[in-house]
């Protein structure tokens, strides 16, 4: 992995997300993810994504605290904050929420660039949670 | 600005002493003073704006290296959700 590769990067999205007053799933997402590494354990994040159900878009941007397991490093957990946006805030409030993440590479083999992950987030204004099930195709390298 | 007066500057370390040791390195061994006296003339020759620049483009790929070992370039898969 190249310095840059390591330092920042950009993947392709797919979501299912579920938001707490909703029915199963609320809508189903495609989008964009970046990140950027400051440093072995915080990152900045940020994405956007397009519902096709609700025909909405969003975004969200913020930091994360990251950890790795030093014996699996393909699987890796984050707590952090972000700010989000929307052109729909029935659906997704304007307003910082805090989030848990994980993320796991489960063919780091064959299929490097493919990671799936769970993120559960919670509405700091709102007090509404939210849940994302996601598959990310990583363009970086 | 010289080499030696961005070596006090930056790191404290005193250029008269740079210059009198490399002296007394001539006078020690004559076989090396052209040697010397050229690496004089380069620590004491004015740094030009893009001589700087050549050299931060020398030592910025290397820095980025260390930082990338020592500060950032985690690859965490959860960073990508």
């Amino acid at each position: 992995m190249t310095f840059m590769g390591a330092l920042l990067g950009a993947y392709l999205s797919a979501n299912g997300v579920w938001y707490d007053q909703a029915a199963l799933p609320s809508d189903f997402e495609t989008g964009l993810n970046l990140k950027a590494s400051l440093s072995p354990h915080i990152s900045l994040v940020g994405s956007g994504d397009y519902g096709f159900e609700h025909s909405y878009i969003r975004g969200a941007g913020g930091v994360r605290l990251t950890l790795t397991d030093p014996n699996t490093p393909d699987l890796s957990v984050g707590l952090g904050a972000q700010y989000n946006v929307s052109n729909d805030h029935d659906i997704r409030p304007q307003e910082t929420s805090v989030d848990a993440t994980l993320g796991y590479r489960p063919f780091p083999g064959e299929q490097p660039r493919v990671i799936v992950g769970v993120q559960g987030s919670y509405g700091l204004q709102s007090h509404k949670a939210s849940a994302l099930l996601g598959v990310r195709y990583q363009l970086t390298k | 600005m010289t080499v030696l007066d961005l070596m006090q500057q930056a790191a404290g370390i005193p250029a008269q002493e740079i210059r009198d040791l490399l002296a007394k390195l001539a006078a020690a061994a004559p076989g090396l003073a052209d040697e010397v006296s050229k690496l004089v003339a380069a620590l004491d020759a004015d740094l030009a704006p893009e001589k700087i620049a050549s050299m931060a483009a020398l030592i910025l790929p290397e820095a980025l290296d260390i930082l990338h070992l020592k500060l950032a370039g985690q690859d965490h898969p959860s960073d990508a959700i």
